[in-house]
């Protein structure tokens, strides 16, 4: 669904995109997981068409030039910066947005109904969006990139910045995408997002892609083992291993298990293993 | 279209519920008016100068010099005594202080007579030194006004004539009132009424309706003020578009650049036009503004939201942040409109000033909007600053765009 082959993007001698190559599938989301400044929000705004590539190509949908309305019609984006206007209702914002999708009459106002009730925002859908929480603005902002019902969502860092509560809504309303089987590419410093939301993922570096696989693919390979800290028979026991599951059935017929914890390497040790950093260190 | 339309649409809307904007873009230009309106009431007329009178001769001449001075409308004399007009002035209460000196009655033979010293002193505020001028004029005028009551009086001229006679005179000008004297006497004199200089009749030289209040006067002027301040509104709305995140969404929407610009360039274009017309609506109902063609002031209004529409554009990328092109906008906008005419009047600028102000876009606005209103601009004179508007429109328009893009593409 989106083809991106060697894009190149430099800011003077800062290069913020070097020789990117991607391909995300239909129907798959896909996360690009990097720190701040590792090329993301670049590569998003070159597939949108909102930068100039230095060098690559982009292909949408089988279309080479991401600027032509006909491509952009069919592409949602959720900017990080929440791009609405704060002195309009959310259902001017939505209707605003719709029309310049090209919507208009019955679709228009089913898809506006569709979008407040996606953000959860209908029974304030007539308040100034300047007097909504940040999670009801970041809501919205993911319902503006999806009311005229794109077949490809670009979503950037959705979830900056909100609480705890719309975070969750915010995953359960992406999950819900995904199973209406929309193509999403997602960008995040989130490992944890990453991890719940994504089928494959790129982590990204500066610039560059480090690794690209599913999740459990980057872990068993990138992750290092699991590690066991158990308790048998009074005896304390640690061991490190890549099939835990087997290690925990075998202390289990060794003795009486007293306590046990199993810490599986997740993103986060992917990411020190390729980078020697945390993301946290960002 | 459509598309633009929805645009602008959308900036119209916003600036109706940003009510400190439409404070700037509305209510202040009109403030603007009524203010220079009140500046140059009088039909574009200096306002009165305060001075005191002081009278040291008590003369029936010095009364008829203090009461013609009194009486003058371009002053707003007291009567006080010499010292205290002068302290009235060092504390800058008053302008100037009209000393008439002892032995000014004396002076006033036409013929000859003692040579009093300054017979009238003029103590002025030292910072005033331009209303100086005009104050020696206006003494002088008076002056003369009391000579020329004299000449007109036949028996007064008769004692003039005597008076002389009695004195040391060149031998020609003794034979000349001797003769004067013999006509005034003789069967003519009775009917003589004195000498009438010549009369100046003032005339206002614009074909079209003449200026009828200071708010003719003003109007123009404020207008263009009001289309600064829409300008200033609209390239703060464009920044903030771009520092908010909307101009992205905008961006990879299936709207053009082009067509994004142009929705901000109408909308801009839309209320430019909406203050033109309320300020044009309130100076005509309620300040009896009169047009002297409405085809031509439909053409200036055009003409000029045009060009500030240009303007808006350029001032837009002149900076990344709303107060950097707030902050730049009104710091090369507000030299412009006073080089142009927009605070203090052309006509009371020095020539050289006259000379810069051909640079400033204010200044080709309030000259066609003033060409429609009582100038009475033909529709060749009308072309000049109408052209002028829309060629610094373009420039600022295309600059501004250019620059736009290379900023939108980095």
């Amino acid at each position: 669904m989106i083809l991106i082959e060697g894009l190149r993007k430099s800011y003077g001698a800062l290069k913020a995109v070097d020789g990117l190559s991607v391909e995300v599938r239909p129907g798959e989301t896909f996360g690009l997981l990097g720190p701040n400044g590792a090329g993301k929000t670049t590569t998003l705004h070159c597939v949108v068409g909102a930068l100039s590539p230095d060098a690559g190509r982009i292909v949408i949908a089988g279309e080479t030039d991401p600027s032509r309305p006909s491509v952009r019609s069919r592409i949602g984006a959720a900017p990080q910066a929440l791009a609405l206007y704060p002195e309009l209702s959310a259902e001017e914002n939505l209707r605003f947005f719709g029309r310049l999708y090209g919507l208009g009459g019955a679709r228009l106002r089913e898809r506006v109904a569709w979008a407040l009730e996606f953000a959860g925002l209908t029974e304030r859908r007539r308040d100034r969006v300047a007097v909504y929480s940040g999670g009801m603005q970041r809501r919205l902002n993911l319902a503006c990139a999806v009311v005229h019902d794109p077949a490809v969502l670009l979503l950037d860092e959705p979830t900056v910045g909100v609480d705890p509560q719309s975070r969750t809504r915010i995953f359960e309303s992406i999950d819900a995408l995904r199973r209406e089987g929309r193509t999403v590419m997602y960008t995040t410093h989130y490992m944890e997002e990453a991890q719940r939301l994504c089928d494959r993922v790129a982590i990204m570096d500066g610039g560059r892609i480090l690794a690209l696989d599913t999740v459990d693919a980057l872990i068993t390979r990138h992750g290092g083992p699991s590690v066991i800290d158990a308790e048998v028979d009074g005896r304390a026991v640690r061991i490190e291993t890549s099939s835990p599951n087997e290690e925990v059935a075998k202390l289990a017929s060794a003795g009486r298990l007293g306590r046990l914890r199993v810490d599986r390497p997740d993103l986060e040790a992917v990411f020190l293993a390729l980078t020697g950093r945390t993301l946290r260190d960002e | 279209m459509r598309t633009i339309l929805l645009l602008a649409g959308k900036d119209l809307r916003l600036i109706s519920r940003d009510k400190l904007g439409l404070f700037w873009t509305l209510g202040f230009p009109l403030m603007l008016a009524l203010l220079f309106a009140a500046m140059f009431s009088g039909d574009g007329a200096p306002r009165a100068i305060r001075v005191a009178v002081a009278d040291e001769d008590r003369t029936s001449a010095s009364e008829a010099l203090a009461k013609a001075l009194e009486g003058s409308d371009a002053l707003k004399a007291v009567r006080l005594p010499a010292d205290e007009g002068r302290e009235e002035v060092r504390r800058g209460r008053l302008v100037a202080v009209i000393v008439i000196k002892k032995g000014f009655g004396s002076t006033l033979g036409f013929f000859g007579g003692p040579d009093a010293e300054t017979p009238i002193e003029l103590g002025i505020d030292p910072g005033k030194r331009a209303e100086a001028g005009f104050l020696e004029g206006i003494v002088m005028e008076k002056m003369f006004e009391s000579v020329q009551a004299r000449f007109r009086d036949p028996a007064e001229l008769r004692r003039q004539i005597a008076a002389a006679r009695g004195q040391e005179l060149d031998e020609n000008l003794r034979r000349f009132l001797g003769d004067l004297d013999r006509f005034l006497d003789g069967p003519g004199g009775g009917d003589f009424e004195g000498f009438r200089p010549t009369r100046v009749r003032r005339v206002n030289i614009a074909t079209g309706v003449r200026p009828a209040s200071g708010f003719d006067l003003s109007l123009p002027s404020s207008i263009l003020w009001g289309l600064i301040a829409c300008a200033s509104t609209f390239a703060i709305t464009l920044v903030r578009e771009r520092t908010a995140g909307t101009l992205l969404r905008l961006r990879i929407s299936p709207a053009t650049r082009a067509q994004i610009l142009a929705g901000k360039a109408l909308a801009c274009f839309a209320t430019c036009i909406a203050v033109m017309a309320m300020l044009l609506a309130m100076g005509a109902f309620a300040f009896g503004v009169r047009v002297a063609s409405v085809g031509h002031l439909g053409l200036a209004v055009a003409c000029a939201a045009a060009c500030f529409v240009g303007i808006m554009m350029l001032m837009s990328v002149a900076g990344r942040t709303e107060a950097a092109v707030a902050g730049a906008g009104w710091a090369v906008m507000t030299p412009m409109a006073m080089i142009g005419g927009g605070g203090v009047p052309l006509a009371f600028m020095p020539p050289w000033m006259q000379g810069v102000s051909h640079f400033s876009p204010v200044k080709w606005g309030i000259l066609a909007i003033e060409g429609a209103l009582w100038r009475g601009f033909s529709l060749a004179e009308m072309a000049a600053p109408c052209a002028v508007l829309l060629a610094v429109g373009a420039a600022a328009f295309s600059a501004g765009v250019w620059i736009f893009r290379r900023m939108d593409l980095r």
